[in-house]
């Protein structure tokens, strides 16, 4: 009897899962951020199904796996609320809108594939596409102007030296090298940097002025650094106004105070791990 | 190769090897669609504009137009299980293993690299794109000719999506689009 209640309201999360995803799917425009910050007020804040905290750690997991990002903050939001079916349920449902919307808009679009009108307009928009690609090479790139380490500029360089060379077909070979290339020296340096770091903490009794500068290679496993807490927060507020455009009534006041600078609760809750 | 099949393998190395989502994306499925002939350039850059219009990641919006056009239903399921298969199980492994990931030193370390050669990636995209809108090609006789006002629609959107953040980008495609017809149509 209990069991049979327990599965009741099981199936009823689940409904209530697939609902609120499909949702959340069919009202974002621009994807990625847009989507995750709308995600933020739909089930931290209204639902409550999991914390502002939890939902920063969610941010950093789907931005450094593979994949879409709203779709890998679906599958890890709903496996927290249901487990595997949850996960399924809830990235599912937040992919159904877009595949409904543009298994249509192919119709229309085979439809007037030879219509001069499409021809044109597709030429206009040609210059917009450029640029909104182009925005978001700086948005993703802000990260660059506080880089310092040269062997991040050495595989950017390299990296868009052989891009370039194979998208004019100068050479030729898959992009995908220039991924899987990365990923070895990524973890080659990285290994070494930690190794290094690691000599140099042993070394610290003997030299007294240390070397406190924040690393990510000698913190504890489980916390983000200050400046990644606050990227994260950022990034939920981030394109807000895109997302409010589309979704008038929803209130995004409440997310642009969880910029860390004024909320000193959570603030100080974390900032004390450096 | 089964064009199911084949679907379904391209979109799930797309998704697997493309880290940070979105336009992060676009260089790896430039490759594939173009060189399987899925699409022509032109078609793309179209669809990344119609894509930015509609809601939805933009992985999921390109799947399942590749698999419609390809092969129906069908297709699109294809197409979009390989989009969905290898993150969600990445991250369901993550969920019940692994639930340090994200701040494992070793991964922030290999992100950061990532996250330089994926900028690289998406300015290549951006180059490709840009020489496409700037040097086009006549429909009939194919003599590529520069495209002036693809330049300065170019520029100004982009000055735009710099400077009047709070506008939707999606403002400049459908002003673009509404652009292109009245000139290339009535006016050049």
């Amino acid at each position: 009897m209990k069991n049979n209640k327990n599965l009741k309201t099981y199936f009823y999360n689940l409904i209530q899962l697939a609902w609120t995803f499909f949702k959340i799917g069919a009202i974002t425009f621009g994807g990625g951020y847009a989507m995750i910050s709308v995600m933020e007020r739909n089930v931290a804040e209204k639902k409550k199904w999991i914390t502002h905290e939890e939902m920063l750690n969610i941010v950093a997991i789907a931005e450094s796996t593979p994949g879409a990002i709203a779709l890998n903050a679906s599958t890890f939001i709903g496996a927290k609320i249901a487990g595997f079916l949850g996960a399924l349920v809830a990235s599912l449902a937040s992919m159904l809108p877009s595949v409904l919307i543009i298994v249509g808009i192919s119709l229309l679009y085979n439809y007037f594939a030879d219509s001069q009108y499409l021809y044109w307009a597709g030429l206009g928009m040609r210059g917009a596409v450029a640029a909104l690609i182009l925005n978001a090479v700086l948005n993703l790139g802000k990260f660059l102007k506080t880089e310092r380490r040269p062997a991040i500029w050495a595989i950017l360089i390299l990296s868009m030296t052989l891009s370039l060379l194979a998208s004019f077909e100068i050479i030729h070979f898959d992009n995908i090298f220039i991924i899987l290339g990365t990923m070895v020296i990524g973890f080659i340096y990285t290994t070494i940097d930690i190794a290094v770091k690691k000599k140099k903490d042993s070394n610290k009794a003997i030299d007294p002025i240390g070397n406190n500068e924040d690393n990510t290679a000698n913190r504890p496993a489980n916390v983000l650094t200050d400046q990644e807490l606050e990227r994260n927060c950022n990034i939920l507020s981030h394109e807000k106004n895109w997302a409010s455009s589309v979704e008038q009534d929803i209130n995004v006041e409440n997310l642009q105070n969880k910029n860390p600078e004024n909320d000193q609760s959570f603030n100080s809750k974390n900032g004390g791990n450096k | 190769m089964n064009i199911y099949l084949d679907l379904f393998l391209s979109f799930m190395k797309i998704s697997f090897f493309t880290i940070g989502g979105g336009y992060a994306m676009i260089p790896l499925i430039q490759s594939t669609v173009t060189e399987k002939g899925w699409m022509t350039q032109d078609m793309l850059i179209n669809f990344i504009g119609i894509a930015e219009s509609t809601p939805g990641p933009f992985s999921v919006n390109i799947s399942t137009f590749v698999g419609y056009n390809m092969g129906g239903a069908l297709g699109v399921f294809c197409a979009s299980m390989g989009i969905l298969i290898p993150p969600f199980i990445i991250i369901l492994f993550i969920y019940y293993v692994g639930k340090k990931f994200a701040t494992n030193p070793y991964v922030l370390g290999v992100m950061s690299f990532l996250r330089a050669s994926a900028i690289a990636l998406i300015f290549t995209a951006f180059i490709s794109i840009a020489y496409s809108t700037i040097i086009i090609s006549n429909e009939l006789t194919g003599k590529p000719s520069f495209n002036w006002l693809g330049l300065i629609i170019m520029v100004l959107s982009f000055l735009g999506m710099r400077f009047f953040k709070k506008i939707h980008p999606v403002f400049y495609i459908l002003i673009s689009a509404a652009i292109g017809i009245v000139f290339y149509g009535f006016v050049l």
